[in-house]
């Protein structure tokens, strides 16, 4: 079995936790770190986007700016996901594409198992839904997105903790008419969050979704090692450029 | 002998649809007789996720009238690219193009 490493979840913000991620893909790539799950959340609250998605489509910036929640695209597909700092946990798992079923949705629904496994120790029964989400009762629990890379495949996947439904409303697009009760109302009807089955706290929930990892791969706690956070120093403005964040 | 020129000026398009059991697919698009510029955007999976530019690339010059040369087009793109689409298909793109171009 090959061996895995866990960060200890942290706190950063959105230009450093991407950055983070690139810089691990690295050394996992060249082979000088294990593969690794890190578990994470965005300080300030923050709104990422999918990489193939306009930043000027999809949030109100300016109103990001106002409210100081940062805004990022990310190097993985998929939708705008509001990252609230204490609502919500997003994980990232890199390794070698050969640790993982060929087929992307396969990949998708073998990673996400873990995620699963750790729901149910909350006592929330949850399924992977085609083609990247965790679902409970048919709601959207969590969503997931890949990319593979010289032989190397990201996955991020966030799990709603505690959604300020309202909050993301006020910095993702969306037409004035939809910021409504109705419309609240049918994210409701669509989303959600762990707060809505168990009384877990934020920290307990990401000891038990680490345990759903851990408990079936043979996992060590590491760090970043020095090379990996220079690395990450060094291209987090990168995430912060305008040419980045505004490319479509 | 008089000789006519007929200038053509470019236009701007766009359209945005979430593709049947698909993702959200936008197209902007700027054409005349061709298309001259084009910007495929959402929150589907293209993998590598260099496959974007290389099927936008293949679509500059082509006729954004005719559909199915529009889909042949970008089929091609993905064969030649090895390029996996995850959320839709070349037949959505080009549908969505024809709806930016109405």
């Amino acid at each position: 079995m090959n061996k895995w490493r866990f960060l200890p979840i942290q706190s950063n913000n959105a230009y450093m936790n991407m950055a983070i991620d690139e810089a691990i893909s690295d050394s996992v790539r060249e082979g000088s770190s294990y593969p690794t799950i890190r578990f994470y959340t965005w300080d300030p609250s923050a709104v990422s986007i999918g990489c193939f998605q306009s930043l000027k489509d999809e949030v109100d910036t300016e109103r990001c700016n106002e409210l100081g929640i940062d805004f990022v695209r990310r190097k993985t597909g998929g939708g705008a996901v509001y990252h609230d700092s204490n609502g919500e946990i997003t994980y990232s798992i890199i390794g070698k594409q050969e640790l993982f079923p060929t087929g992307i949705i396969d990949s998708y629904k073998y990673i996400c198992q873990f995620i699963i496994s750790g729901l149910l120790k909350v006592g929330i029964t949850a399924e992977f839904s085609p083609i990247n989400d965790i679902v409970v009762e048919g709601k959207k629990l969590s969503g997931n997105a890949q990319t593979r890379k010289d032989g190397v495949l990201l996955q991020h996947g966030t799990i709603l903790y505690d959604l300020n439904i309202r909050r993301m409303f006020d910095v993702l697009k969306v037409s004035k008419e939809k910021i409504s009760d109705k419309a609240i109302k049918n994210v409701e009807e669509r989303v959600t969050m762990v707060r809505k089955y168990s009384d877990i706290s934020l920290a307990d929930l990401y000891i038990t979704l680490l345990a759903g990892f851990s408990e079936k791969m043979d996992c060590e706690e590491g760090a970043l090692s020095k090379k990996e956070l220079k690395k990450a120093t060094e291209v987090a403005p990168n995430y912060r450029s305008a040419s980045w964040n505004f490319s479509r | 002998m008089m000789h006519y020129i007929c200038q053509v000026s470019v236009v701007n398009g766009s359209a945005r649809r979430k593709v049947p059991d698909g993702k959200m697919l936008s197209v902007k698009i700027e054409y005349d007789t061709v298309i001259k510029k084009i910007e495929l955007s959402g929150d589907f999976f293209i993998h590598p996720e260099e496959g974007i530019t290389d099927i936008e690339d293949a679509l500059i010059g082509s006729n954004p009238f005719n559909e199915k040369e529009i889909c042949e087009i970008i089929s091609s793109a993905v064969s030649l690219n090895h390029i996996e689409l995850i959320g839709l298909t070349p037949d959505n793109i080009a549908k969505t193009i024809s709806m930016a171009i109405r």
